[in-house]
């Protein structure tokens, strides 16, 4: 998987996860430093960072 | 300016979840303290941040990048700009528009401000890639 394809992959986790009654997490893994999506419910490695994203940027 | 306290706290939390050679505190006894720290995207590349302290916690901190920041035309994210989310510049460098001043409390942690960043960091390149706004995947504040 090449590195252009990831970064679509994260920006399209990243409106999922924003949308209502979505099942997409946004995950920073402090391990890897790097963003993940996962799946609501599902075991994570790292800090859920979805609400944050939903708070939105000014 | 943050209190003792709050300042350890601070340094707790990074402690914990940013390599130790990411970051450092600097000027902390004066009037301009501020927190260098580095911030890799997935896709390696490295920019620099500079948090502004001076009136951290009551009041939302200026955040700099220290690379030069430009957008898919090559032109300079130097200018206010809800789209791309930015403040503005200082000192030449972008200032990215974290949050609001409405939304902000003295609660929002810089480790939390770091992961805004990060994250504005990887839709800064998706806008590099495909032209689209940062704004297409960061919404706005309400």
């Amino acid at each position: 998987m090449t590195n252009n394809q990831k970064l679509s992959d994260l920006a399209h986790a990243v409106q999922s996860s924003q949308e209502r009654n979505s099942v997409v997490e946004l995950v920073y893994n402090e391990t890897t430093g790097q963003f993940e999506p996962s799946v609501k419910g599902a075991p994570v490695e790292g800090t859920i960072v979805t609400q944050m994203t939903k708070e939105g940027f000014a | 300016m943050m209190s003792p306290l709050r300042l350890k706290k601070e340094q707790e939390v990074l402690a914990e979840r940013v390599p130790p050679n990411m970051y450092r505190f600097e000027g902390l006894n004066s009037f301009s303290p501020y927190l260098l720290i580095a911030a890799m995207t997935n896709s390696g590349k490295v920019y620099t941040l500079k948090i502004h302290l001076e009136t951290f916690p009551e009041n939302v901190p200026q955040v700099e990048v220290l690379n030069p920041i430009r957008d898919k035309k090559g032109k300079k994210l130097n200018e206010v700009s809800g789209q791309m989310h930015v403040l503005g510049s200082l000192h030449g460098h972008t200032l990215i528009c974290h949050y609001s001043a409405a939304s902000w409390t003295p609660q929002v942690s810089l480790y939390k401000i770091f992961i805004k960043c990060r994250l504005w960091f990887e839709m800064y390149e998706e806008h590099l890639k495909t032209g689209y706004n940062i704004d297409t995947f960061l919404k706005h504040q309400s």
